[in-house]
């Protein structure tokens, strides 16, 4: 589904991704685990296309496609999905106008046609209480004045309403306390299917014992330079980082 | 001053050709004002943006050369081309003036309550003509008393220039505790005389005695793509314990200038909640003066401009706080894009009888191009110390994280742009109080954000 093929890319004149190569087929989970500035957050704006993070070199093939050569809506249109690692705050947006907006633009793209405001409020209400979160969300204004925990639960609802193909989870475990974790783990797991890729980016290893990568892959000084099974993350918990920097 | 005294000269011209031609020129009064407001507008020419009240605006781009002053005679006017304006769904009155003539057979005043004036300036003239003198006069009372008390502002050139050619308008009365159903509807359709744009002085005058409630809007536009100007002065006296909603639409057509002032006194126990949204014409100034003269006073004045192209529009408020326990809430949004240009200027002066008033400014732009400009200028002046008075202003751009933040969810440029822009004014729309008007500006705002480029 995803083949990231010897990905470079410069940030603000500073060799970020020194070559990255990566491929996920449908149906697994994979983990990007690495030191803090190895690139990590990097790797899921290129995906995306996040203005500034260009690739210079390399390439990156979804379900076939040059995904690079396409806009950020266009590769969200085609069922990638970006869970941030800081969601933004959107002054005077409710959360409903944004989430709809967001499905039913997916949804015309895909020739679907938009959901009405009663199936909408429906289909999020149900979501809503999966993910254990407040019908207010709503009503708010998107993630402002949220917590860090309730803006990670904030992007996996849209993750929820949006039925991605292939999601980057950027760092979802940071700033989640054990019941919140749990919660989100579940929202995560429950997406799991044979259709449906996931590339889970952390630092920590505790997200994975919630939700069992197929993969994992260490990330530093942009480069993957260990793939393993799971119990990588484990002896990665137990070890740090260290080995993998230049000073070691 | 020389081009401008220059231009001021065929204004001054003009009006002796038809000063006796003009509705109630056989009222002594009358005569005298209109004879005062030409030697007013002579002395300070037209203004231009060397006067601090008019730094962002100079009207020699609009005025030199003249329009021509507009006259009555105007056809080829129909329903169909006004229908777009029309307040809908709701019993309302309205009242259609082209080049600020009325036009009773484009009106639809319906049945007038008991106890609500409603009718043209010329037909005022001959049949309330007190009404008129009352409350024109206030307006250009230069005695030293008045300016060293209370009126700190002489009325400037285009005021006078307004007073002393206005042959046409609104003028509405609201007896004691009269309150309607609907909504009143001032459309003012400027358009051209014979081949040349024309110029228009509509005037408009709402009387609200005490206890009364009204609505009021003022739409102004202009014909087709023609060059015009208007210069149109409204004033509204709201009694005690009255309520007014005043909403205004400054939707003149592209080459066009508008040139508005409105003048609120307000009286003890009074509300008045007036709006402003300005999308139209090449170059605009709205200028608003409002005094809470009474005790207790409920204020509020918001304004949205939405510029683009080469556009420029000015704001002008001003707030006089002259008794005790006043509250003003003031909100002026502007949306900025292309090479076109926003300004705000607004002052709240709290006067030293206004003990425990409650004043509150702010003024914020968004910029959608590189090209786009405002300027911003809030300024308060307290001469009492027993106040609460806050002020801000910003200018910024849209975010281009959340810009991201939207698209990698699907959401295409363009409506992500639109959805931002939205979220920034919006807000104030969806807030207005009148159902029928609300709408009336949601679908207007709609339609600028569809046409954006
Ligand atoms: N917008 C940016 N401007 C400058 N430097 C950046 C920017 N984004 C990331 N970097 C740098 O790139 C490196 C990788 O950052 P990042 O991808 O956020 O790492 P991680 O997510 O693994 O912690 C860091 O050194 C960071 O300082
Ligand atoms: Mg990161």
């Amino acid at each position: 589904m995803l083949e990231i093929r010897d990905l470079h890319t410069v940030v603000d004149g500073k060799p970020i991704l020194r070559g990255v190569d990566l491929e996920i087929v449908a149906g697994e989970v994979h983990a990007v685990m690495g030191p803090n500035g190895s690139g990590k957050s990097t790797l899921a704006y290129v995906l995306s296309g996040r203005e500034g993070y260009h690739a210079d070199s390399g390439e990156v093939l979804y379900d076939g496609q040059m995904l690079l050569e396409l806009t950020p809506e266009e590769r969200a249109r085609a069922g990638l999905f970006l869970a941030f690692q800081y969601p933004v705050e959107i002054p005077g947006v409710p959360n409903a106008t944004f989430l709809r907006t967001a499905v039913n633009a997916v949804r015309l793209a895909r020739g679907e046609e938009e959901l009405s405001a009663m199936a909408f409020l429906k289909e999020a209400r149900a979501k809503l209480k999966q993910l254990q979160m407040d019908e207010s969300f709503l009503n708010r204004q998107v993630n402002v004045g949220f917590s860090g925990g309730e803006k990670k639960r904030n992007e996996i609802l849209q993750m929820a309403m949006l039925e991605p193909r292939l999601a980057v989870l950027d760092e979802t475990d940071s700033g989640l306390d054990i019941d919140a974790l749990k919660i989100v783990a579940d929202g995560i797991n429950r997406l799991r299917s044979a259709g449906r890729a996931m590339l889970v980016i952390t630092h920590y290893q505790r997200l994975l014992d919630y939700i069992v990568p197929d993969k994992v892959h260490v990330l530093a000084e942009g480069r993957i330079v260990r793939s393993g099974g799971k119990e990588l993350a484990v002896e990665l918990e137990k070890k740090g980082y260290a080995e993998f920097s230049s000073a070691a | 001053m020389g081009a401008s005294k220059h231009t001021s000269d065929v204004y001054v011209d003009r009006f002796d050709e038809i000063r006796d031609r003009l509705p109630g020129a056989g009222l002594p009064w009358l005569k005298n004002l209109r004879s005062g407001a030409i030697e007013r507008f002579a002395d300070c020419g037209l203004p231009n943006s060397r006067v601090e009240e008019w730094k962002y605006t100079n009207l020699s781009r609009i005025l030199d050369p003249q329009p021509v002053l507009a006259g009555p005679s105007i056809n080829g006017v129909h329903r169909a081309s006004l229908k777009q304006y029309y307040l809908d769904p709701t019993p309302c009155h309205r009242m259609v003036f082209v080049n600020s003539y009325y036009r009773p057979d484009l009106s639809d005043t319906g049945v007038l309550p008991a106890g609500l004036t409603l009718c043209s300036l010329e037909t005022a003239l001959a049949d309330r003509p007190e009404l008129l003198e009352a409350h024109w006069g206030i307006l250009h009372d230069l005695s030293e008393d008045r300016l060293s008390g209370k009126n700190d502002l002489k009325p400037h050139a285009m005021i006078a220039l307004n007073t002393a050619f206005a042959a046409g308008g609104a003028v509405i009365h609201l007896d004691h505790n009269v309150s309607l159903d609907g909504p009143i509807h001032l459309i003012y359709l400027t358009t051209l005389e014979g081949e040349r744009p024309a110029m228009s002085h509509p005037r408009t005058l709402v009387v609200a005695e005490a206890g009364a409630h009204a609505t009021i809007f003022e739409t102004f536009i202009g014909n087709g793509g023609d060059a015009h100007c208007c210069n149109a002065l409204t004033q509204v006296a709201v009694g005690p314990g009255a309520r007014v909603c005043h909403y205004k639409h400054q939707g003149e057509a592209p080459n066009g200038a508008h040139i508005g002032s409105s003048h609120i006194c307000l009286a003890k126990n009074s509300t008045y909640n007036g709006f402003v949204l300005s999308d139209g014409a090449l170059v605009s100034r709205n200028e608003i003066r409002v005094r809470l003269e009474g005790e207790n006073v409920d204020c509020s004045l918001d304004g949205i401009y939405l510029a683009r192209g080469n556009q420029h529009m000015d704001n002008w408020t001003r707030i006089d706080h002259m008794a005790p326990l006043g509250k003003s809430r003031e909100v002026y949004k502007g949306v900025i894009d292309g090479a076109a240009h926003g300004s705000f200027q607004g002052k709240i002066r709290v006067w030293p009888e206004a003990i425990q008033s409650d004043a509150r400014q702010l003024n914020k732009n968004l910029l959608l191009s590189d090209r786009a400009e405002a300027s911003s200028k809030p300024e308060l002046e307290i001469l009492t110390d027993d106040v609460q008075c806050a002020h801000g202003s910003t200018v910024g751009d849209l975010d281009g994280e959340t810009l991201f933040y939207l698209r990698s969810r699907g959401v295409g440029e363009t409506a992500a742009r639109n959805l931002l822009i939205d979220a920034f004014v919006g807000e104030v729309i969806d807030n207005l109080a009148d159902v029928p008007v609300r709408k009336y500006f949601r679908n207007l705002f709609n339609h600028w954000l569809s046409e954006a480029t």
